[in-house]
């Protein structure tokens, strides 16, 4: 569970809550932190979510941070968006301690997200929600032909890939041709 | 909305790959340079890949499929070798780096959601069979035998393709000349299944003999094991007398001959004398007492095609018989109409 500590996310604030535990179990107190994105809304996260991203999980490891510390540092993931960072934290928050199943239900269904999920989570390095996201980018082709997967890939053809290699190297050319130039005029 | 898969990490495209069937991974290798490269580092794998070569409404269709190792196949890619193009939509396919060939493509969904595609093509049959061979043995970074499906019923040159370990052919009759170049055709076999009727008799020296596992599912005489050299034989349909039958025993027993042989399991169209035949040899029963002297089961571990005894029970159907100069044993089972002669290869 998350709870959005400022700015104007449309996550709804809620208390974090564990998951519950067995009768016989002793009680550990759990510890949180606190991440935030581009948007630079916080999100408490518990430290057995945080588990699965292998990224946070190296990063929380060594610190021993209390409370406090934990809040008044947030991790800062300035490369993703909140609402993408959000829909990986209630991912998250959904599997703690849970084996993940082979297709997950829960895993967010907007299409228009998913280039931008699948960058985010392989950045947070979440290895089972990248299995799922790839999973999802792989079934947008499935029964497609050649033709259409190049559509929907956005794959350009061998005729556009050396055109825009042609075109790289005449600029990668232009470039050096002109900082030849303005080494010379230093030189002078 | 589209995703531009290239600019997706490396990594992670390699992960989208594998997420793919094998025939999506394909046709997603011949979309561009860039795809086919991608799917090459994405290092996808296969068990063993068919190809058959089969008759679809009067033209020849080359296809390919993936075995897996429990004898399942999947969908890879579908030829149909056509004398023209019909649809004006045309689409161009790359093989490997070099090879372009102009198709029609069709696509269609199957009962149950999966998807199958053709690709038919007016290019030199040999010419594109290689190419795809080629193509696929580059993005599966496969260097395995290939098992090959021939239909008689096909009308073109056999199939230019390379590597064919296990060969089944089916439909209609073959004769031993059509046996010889399909066996000369593909030097690297090692097995055969003939489901179609053979038509004349193979001569002795035919390399047929020397093939290591052979499945015939035809009516044949006993020539068929008396001339054979190689380790597994199956015979579904021959007619033979006792005295066939004795002779191999007796020629297994000396060392006379059969000295490659691992199984030799007859179903047998005229009825024999079991009787007889076994009390022309020595051999031990089965004691259950004694259980521990033989093993409980004998599995041919044979991919023929329709072959659905791989098990035996060596039990009380079973006696053991002993080959005299190395003491090597076999466990033998004669019925009215069967004969099954296991060596014990441990």
């Amino acid at each position: 569970m998350s709870s959005t500590e400022q700015g104007t996310s449309s996550a709804a604030p809620a208390e974090p809550t564990t998951a519950p535990e067995s009768a016989a179990a002793p009680e550990v107190p759990e510890s949180f932190y606190y991440v935030h994105g581009k948007d630079k809304v916080v999100h408490k996260v518990s430290a057995g979510a945080l588990q699965h991203s292998a990224l946070i999980h190296g990063m929380i490891s060594n610190l021993g941070y209390t409370e406090e510390q934990a809040k008044a540092n947030p991790f800062p993931f300035e490369n993703i968006d909140g609402d993408i960072l959000q829909m990986v934290v209630d991912w998250c928050n959904q599997h703690k301690g849970k084996p993940t199943p082979p297709e997950d239900t829960n895993l967010p269904k907007q299409k228009e997200k998913l280039f931008d999920l699948v960058l985010a989570v392989n950045y947070l390095e979440i290895k089972e929600l990248l299995t799922y996201c790839c999973k999802q980018v792989a079934m947008m082709v499935k029964g497609k032909s050649p033709e259409e997967i190049r559509e929907i890939w956005m794959i350009p053809t061998d005729a556009e890939d050396e055109a825009a290699e042609k075109e790289a190297k005449k600029r990668a050319g232009k470039e050096a041709a002109g900082e030849t130039a303005a080494a010379a005029g230093d030189a002078k | 909305m589209p995703i531009n898969l290239f600019k997706l990490p490396r990594l992670v495209g390699a992960l989208v790959v594998a997420e793919m069937n094998y025939q999506e991974i394909f046709l997603l290798s011949l979309c561009s340079r860039r795809t086919y490269s991608l799917v090459k580092k994405a290092n996808i794998k296969v068990p063993k890949l068919e190809f058959r070569f089969d008759d679809f409404h009067g033209c020849d269709k080359f296809e390919v499929r993936v075995v897996t190792n429990t004898q399942k196949w999947l969908p890879v890619t579908s030829l149909l070798h056509v004398p023209e193009l019909k649809l004006e939509t045309i689409l161009s396919v790359r093989l490997g780096l070099d090879y372009v060939a102009d198709t029609n493509f069709c696509l269609w969904r199957k009962k149950g959601g999966t998807f199958r595609h053709r690709m038919e093509c007016a290019n030199e049959p040999i010419a594109i069979q290689k190419a795809i061979q080629d193509h696929l043995n580059s993005i599966f970074h496969y260097s395995e035998t290939n098992q090959l499906y021939l239909s008689m019923k096909c009308k073109g040159s056999l199939p230019n393709i390379t590597n064919v370990g296990e060969i089944e052919i089916k439909h209609k009759n073959v004769d031993p000349q059509f046996l010889t170049n399909v066996l000369t055709t593909y030097p690297d076999h090692y097995t055969i299944s003939v489901v179609s009727r053979i038509v004349g008799e193979i001569p002795k020296e035919s390399p047929f003999f020397q093939i290591q596992n052979i499945q015939v599912m035809f009516l044949c005489g006993p020539d068929y094991f008396h001339n054979f050299v190689g380790r597994n034989m199956r015979l579904d349909w021959v007619v033979l007398t006792d005295q066939d039958l004795i002779q191999v025993l007796q020629k297994w027993i000396s060392n006379e001959a059969y000295e490659n042989l691992v199984s030799l399991s007859l179903s047998i169209a005229n009825t024999i004398n079991a009787d007889l035949i076994r009390q022309t040899i020595e051999f031990e029963e089965y004691d259950p007492n004694e259980s521990e002297k033989r093993p409980a089961d004998y599995v041919i571990d044979i991919p023929y095609t329709n072959f659905f005894n791989h098990k035996y029970s060596l039990k009380e159907a079973f006696v053991e018989i002993k080959r005299i100069t190395d003491g090597k044993r076999a466990f033998l089972s004669v019925g009215a109409t069967h004969f099954d002669l296991l060596v014990d290869t441990n």
